[in-house]
């Protein structure tokens, strides 16, 4: 009893340095964006109670951001998944000098500061300035408002984020797999199992918590996008908008029209639908069991 | 998406700041109320942008007893900045140019509560030399900023071109239209203007007076986009766009640059800027000397003036927080009415006596076929007053909604229903009647 008490006491000290930023920096903000949100009221006048909420929900530019958000989420969310998978099976498949330099590759384009990144694929794919130039044009691509046309945002923002942020997760999920005994390997090559039986079968239930991590985290950050549109419209002028997103919505209402209240009640609906989200995944799998609980 | 441990840090910047700002709110007191005596040695923190920047330095040369302090800032983030000040109850400009004339509405208004009433701390005379200029400065009677420039439109035209193809310069946007559908006939790939870009506000709608922005009050705006003086608008520009004459794109879009560089821009109707920046620099449309040529603005049918539109114009503002109102407002009005710095100023002066100064030194200036400055001059009068500035920005719903019709191969009729919308919420959202 008295070692368990004092493993306790262990523990909180190893997280209480993290306590402390959670609360400064986390649960603070958080129960001030809840006054916030009651209490504070809009320009117009004294809101109170649910006043913002119905404000918000009924704004011309709340639902379009949301649409925004959930399209790009239900495309970006797969490709990370899917494609941080492939390429760390797909590295970790064949241990060599050559998948060591590829996971470098892999983890340069995060490495690039996002704004800057951001920056760099405009760049890209602004056909009069691109180096892909030619190629965008024999795709139909003349000018820069074919290639960021409201339609093509998405996928625009989804391809940024996918490029800018798989890298680390690449090299995490490696280490995940690194973490697998060798002999549970060599025993599933010994019953006759492929590379793709083995990463199916073997690989892949072992790291699935990772991956869990991955999507929860990757759903928080995904449901915040603010920087991409942001910087697109900034630099084209034309494409998308200061409310393309729910994030960006939050900060115009905050920040052009002084509306706190308002942009309180944004920020508390994206932490309610990550907590949500992440309460789900968790519920729902054995994410946080341990062998007791089985 | 930078560390992987803490994915949401860099989407979440928005929010933090967001946070910390409501924080510091409830550590602060409330803002310095400025009835406080004047103090002539109080330092004075100047913001300008870097095109302003070297004239107020030559202020501090001229005046060193005058403490100052001069930064240049980020347009885009000052009414965040001013928010944030407010909440800390310290850190505001004495002295502000910003480059967006709109923008006067939301520093005045009890929201911002920044912008100082200047009525009594610029001379009389120096008001009234002033013109109309400060038209869009003076919200429910009390004066809140000089005018920097005019960026009054005119209608530009390549002299060389009209000479070639034998074509008069439209007094009225009739034959303005009826020019362009001979040029897509006659020659088509020229073009005649533009469309793409939320500058056809300005240069359109605002000359029409249609009624997006018309301040009818004390936070009241008339907000009508079934108006025929809209209308009119897209009926002129519509069949031009289809036939091609009128581009999709904006100014500075790369095919219209494009078009510029080959010569093939027969006329633009566009700010009194656009020459100095838009025509000349070799960035942009390099057309070569002796081509460019600015007529006054075509007239709208039933109009007896031919107005023009804004396209920007920047102001200087005073803060009403400022320990040395006297000192700033001395600085402003300095900024915006010497003729030694507005005769080299870039853009075209507000200030009358300033802009003879300013005329007199380009009247000869050879990039020109003939001398701009009787269109400049002559419209300089002319800004439509039916347009005024409101506490919310309309360029972003007008991107939203005309432009990106126009630019995704609709028309501008298609987006005005939207644009009544979303004009009319944005107004609404701020606390305007919306009449």
């Amino acid at each position: 009893m008295s070692s368990r008490r004092r493993g306790t006491w262990t523990g909180l000290l190893f997280v209480l340095p993290y306590i402390v930023l959670l609360v400064a920096f986390g649960l603070g903000p958080a129960a001030y964006a809840v006054y916030t949100s009651f209490v504070v009221s809009a320009p117009t006048g004294d809101a109170l109670g649910l006043d913002n909420y119905a404000a918000t929900l009924g704004d011309f530019r709340f639902w379009p951001a949301a649409a925004n958000v959930a399209l790009f989420l239900a495309i970006w969310l797969p490709i990370m998944v899917v494609g941080v998978l492939a390429l760390a099976l797909l590295l970790h498949d064949r241990p060599s000098r050559f998948s060591g330099v590829m996971r470098l590759v892999y983890f340069l384009p995060g490495a690039v500061t996002g704004s800057a990144g951001i920056l760099l694929w405009y760049c890209m794919l602004e056909p009069s300035i691109s180096p892909f130039g030619p190629a965008l044009r024999a795709m139909g691509f003349e000018r820069g408002s074919d290639v960021f046309a409201d339609s093509n945002l998405v996928l625009i923002f989804a391809g940024i984020a996918f490029i800018t942020g798989a890298g680390q997760w690449i090299v995490i999920m490696y280490g995940a797999m690194q973490n697998i005994p060798e002999d549970v390997l060599e025993a599933a090559a010994l019953d006759g199992a492929g590379p793709i039986r083995t990463a199916i079968f073997v690989k892949l239930p072992l790291v699935s918590k990772y991956v869990l991590y991955m999507v929860i985290l990757s759903l928080a950050a995904g449901l915040q996008l603010f920087v991409e549109p942001q910087l697109i419209y900034g630099i084209t002028k034309t494409a998308g908008s200061p409310w393309w997103s729910l994030n960006q919505f939050g900060y115009a209402l905050a920040f052009q029209t002084g509306n706190f209240g308002g942009a309180a009640t944004i920020s508390l609906i994206l932490l309610v639908l990550s907590c949500v989200a992440a309460m789900l995944f968790i519920t729902r799998t054995d994410f946080f069991s341990t062998e007791v609980d089985r | 998406m930078k560390l992987p441990a803490f994915p949401a840090a860099r989407r979440a910047v928005p929010a933090v700041a967001a946070g910390l700002a409501l924080a510091l709110t409830a550590c602060s007191g409330g803002a310095s109320t400025g009835a406080a005596a004047d103090d002539p040695n109080a330092p004075l923190l100047v913001w300008t942008d870097s095109t302003r920047q070297p004239a107020f330095e030559a202020y501090q040369k001229a005046n060193p007893d005058v403490k100052m302090k001069i930064e240049t800032y980020d347009s885009a983030a000052l009414l965040t900045k001013i928010q944030l000040f407010n909440r800390t109850g310290k850190g505001w400009p004495d002295v502000l140019f910003d480059a967006v004339p709109n923008e006067v509405a939301s520093l005045s208004s009890k929201l911002f509560d920044y912008a100082q009433p200047l009525n009594d701390l610029v001379p009389a005379d120096v008001q009234k030399n002033f013109g109309t200029a400060n038209a869009g400065c003076t919200i429910d009677g009390q004066l809140y900023c000089l005018k920097n420039d005019l960026a009054q439109s005119v209608l530009w035209y390549d002299k060389t071109l009209m000479g070639e193809f034998g074509y008069e310069v439209p007094k009225t946007w009739d034959e303005y239209a009826a020019l362009g559908q001979k040029v897509a006939a006659e020659h088509p790939g020229y073009i005649i203007g533009t469309a793409g870009f939320k500058f056809v506000y300005y240069d359109f709608f605002w000359s029409s007076g249609c009624p997006l922005q018309t301040v009818t009050g004390p936070q009241q705006v008339k907000i009508d986009t079934k108006d025929p003086k809209c209308t009119r608008v897209t009926n002129l520009l519509d069949p031009l766009i289809e036939k091609g004459v009128v581009s999709r794109s904006g100014p500075f879009d790369a095919d219209v640059v494009k078009l510029g560089k080959e010569k093939k821009i027969l006329m633009m109707p566009g700010a009194s800027w656009y020459g100095d920046f838009v025509f000349k620099p070799e960035s942009s449309y390099a057309l070569p000397q002796g081509r460019l040529a600015a007529a006054p603005y075509p007239t709208w049918s039933g109009e007896s003036k031919a107005w023009s539109g804004a396209t920007g114009g920047g102001i200087f503002l005073v803060s009403k927080h400022s320990k040395n109102k006297k000192g700033a407002a001395a600085i402003a009005q300095w900024m915006a009415t010497d003729p030694g710095v507005q005769a080299e100023a870039p853009t075209y002066p507000a200030y009358g006596p300033a802009a003879e100064a300013w005329a007199a030194k380009r009247a000869d200036d050879p990039f020109y076929a003939e001398n701009p400055i009787p269109a400049l001059k002559a419209q300089a009068d002319l800004i439509n007053p039916a347009e005024s500035n409101t506490a919310y920005g309309v360029e972003d719903a007008i991107t939203g909604t005309v432009v990106a019709k126009v630019r995704a191969g609709g028309t501008l009729a298609d987006g005005m229903e939207d644009l009544q919308a979303q004009l009319t919420q944005l107004a609404q959202s701020v606390g305007y009647a919306v009449n």
